[in-house]
């Protein structure tokens, strides 16, 4: 394991996202800071309360992995796809870090991205409702894993990417509605039955749900099938990542 | 001691082209190496198999021993690169650029930042040590390449046409400090089109052009064993190729009107002269001149008379 430099590329990833951060965490926090006040504050006090809570403090869980999603996707599918379009992912590739160390690093930086945007989501909500953590492990494993996940994500769309536009398209055409529709704002049992059915095969359902039974204790969802399916989705695109790194998928002509 | 890089039955394709056809080459720890050829002959490719941006069909590649592929840590540890484009972050300035370069191979950020305001101090960069690289002059980027590909103190350092487009004074300075860097016992295997620089620089030389090696020694051997003298015979009227008749010379068709003969020794012109004439071609003007090092690369290369005449001498 070469540490120094597994350990200097995942700083550099972050210091990276830093230099702009009114883009990397400032923005995620005001558009979560506008949905807390519009549909928790203004609309959600006209709402009847769901699952016994306020419809703001139902919401908070689906911002916050709103936030840790959107992030930690952007964070990786960007930086790659910025390295490979102006070349410096050759100063990755002619170092001596491992293909798993090129992505472990890019993975656990964009990872931190959006575990960053989480928290500071959760500190905003906190100006205007209690929160609280209803299982710190369960909690702690949704932010974590959401974050890996999606982050690896980024990087297998980065490597596949040439344009920006595939960046970001992949981002509001897919990612978004699926988030939306993810039960950010609503429980499945406010859906008719044929919406409910389809929604199941929303992995965000699953993600969100577990996130939220972390914080409040309710899900739509089985706990246990939530925290497998996203362990092995978790393993899957990572495995990918290092895999098209080996391979050089379009880094290495 | 295994060499310093070891090439053996080296094949590339991209597509249908072929880039590189069985190559091999070895060099030696401690060498200067220059590998000259035209563009597109093969040069860039060879040298991104060595660094792990380009892969390969078939062959071995091996740096100092490690396979460029199964011990790929191994060997990129040894390499220090300095590409023909300028590929830098513009998110950071030129000294993180360095320091976080070092840090790739391992060297801790304290020394790293110690050796990048070193060779930013040495390159006369330290006063733009706080600039994003859009923000310095291309000779100024020039030389960051090369103070980024030595930072982590490599064993072998590539050049891909590292002086192209770097004015007079520049290019010297950088000659003086490749040739400093040798001295110290840094291989270093310079790839280049202006062959003064070669010339120059390098103690050995390969020539490479269409994926193959077509000449391959050491530099003063190279040009005494080809430093034939030309026999350069102007025509009254242009011909489309070589006559028939003088095909048992070594000739080249130079320009549309001009035959040059090279010679092994003082050429017999009067008998030469006689062939041309046979042929039934009207003389205007002969010249004789002594070959340089670029006579043999544009002869070996075919370049300039369009045609591709590959000699093999060795």
């Amino acid at each position: 394991m070469e540490r120094t430099g597994f350990y200097t590329l995942f700083r550099r990833e972050i210091a990276r996202f830093m230099k702009i951060i009114n883009q990397t965490l400032i923005a995620p926090l005001i558009s979560s800071l506008l949905f807390i006040i519009v549909f928790g504050f203004f609309i959600g006090s006209q709402v009847p309360r769901v699952s016994g809570f306020s419809y703001l403090e139902f919401i908070i869980p689906g911002l916050v992995m709103m936030g840790i999603i959107t992030n930690a996707n952007s964070a990786t599918s960007f930086s790659v796809l910025q390295a490979k379009i102006f070349k410096h992912i050759e100063e990755i590739l002619t170092s001596p870090l491992s293909y798993f160390e090129m992505a472990l690093a890019l993975t656990l930086a964009g990872a931190v991205r959006g575990i960053i945007v989480g928290v500071l989501i959760l500190i905003i909500a906190l100006l205007f409702t209690p929160v609280s953590v209803y299982n710190i492990f369960v909690f702690l494993y949704f932010m974590v894993f959401c974050s890996v996940l999606f982050s690896a994500i980024g990087i297998v769309l980065g490597l596949w990417a040439e344009k920006f536009d595939q960046v970001a398209t992949f981002g509001n055409f897919i990612i978004q509605p699926l988030v939306f529709f993810g039960g950010v704002f609503y429980s499945l049992s406010l859906l008719p039955e044929t919406l409910r059915a389809i929604s199941y095969f929303n992995p965000l359902l699953y993600m969100i749900n577990g996130f939220r039974y972390g914080m409040l204790g309710v899900t739509d969802v089985s706990i246990v099938f939530s925290s497998i399916f996203l362990f092995v989705l978790t393993v899957l695109f990572f495995s990918w990542s290092v895999m098209l790194f080996k391979r050089g998928y379009k880094i290495r002509t | 001691m295994p060499p310093a890089i070891s090439i053996k039955g080296l094949n590339k394709s991209y597509g249908n082209f072929q880039a590189l056809k069985d190559l091999n080459l070895e060099i030696e720890e401690g060498e200067f190496f220059g590998f000259l050829g035209p563009n597109g002959a093969g040069k860039t490719t060879t040298i991104n198999i060595l660094t792990g941006l380009t892969k390969y069909n078939s062959g071995t590649v091996k740096v100092l021993g490690y396979d460029v592929t199964k011990n790929y840590r191994e060997a990129r540890r040894l390499i220090g690169l300095v590409p023909q484009e300028f590929n830098f972050d513009f998110f950071f300035n030129i000294r993180e650029i360095l320091v976080y370069y070092a840090g790739y191979f391992g060297v801790s950020k304290e020394e790293a930042e110690k050796r990048a305001d070193r060779l930013l101090k040495e390159f006369d960069l330290y006063a733009h040590r706080n600039k994003i690289f859009r923000e310095i002059s291309g000779g100024m980027k020039r030389r960051l390449l090369i103070a980024r590909g030595i930072i982590h103190q490599p064993k072998i350092l590539i050049l891909d046409e590292p002086t192209a487009g770097v004015d007079v004074e520049l290019r010297r300075g950088m000659w003086a400090y490749l040739k400093n860097l040798n001295k110290k016992g840094i291989t270093i295997f310079l790839t280049t089109h202006y062959i003064e620089e070669a010339e120059r620089l390098a103690k050995r030389i390969g020539i490479i052009n269409h994926g193959q090696i077509i000449a391959l020694d050491k530099k003063e051997k190279l040009i005494e064993e080809l430093h034939k003298i030309n026999l350069d015979v102007t025509l009254a009227k242009p011909v489309s190729r070589l006559p028939a008749g003088l095909k048992k010379y070594r000739a080249v068709l130079i320009e549309d009107n001009k035959i040059r003969f090279v010679c092994d020794k003082i050429p017999d012109k009067n008998k030469i002269l006689r062939n041309v004439k046979k042929t039934g071609l009207k003389i205007t003007s002969i010249e004789t001149s002594k070959s340089s090092l670029e006579d043999i690369f544009i002869e070996l290369t075919g370049i300039g008379n369009g045609k591709n005449r590959v000699l093999h001498t060795f």
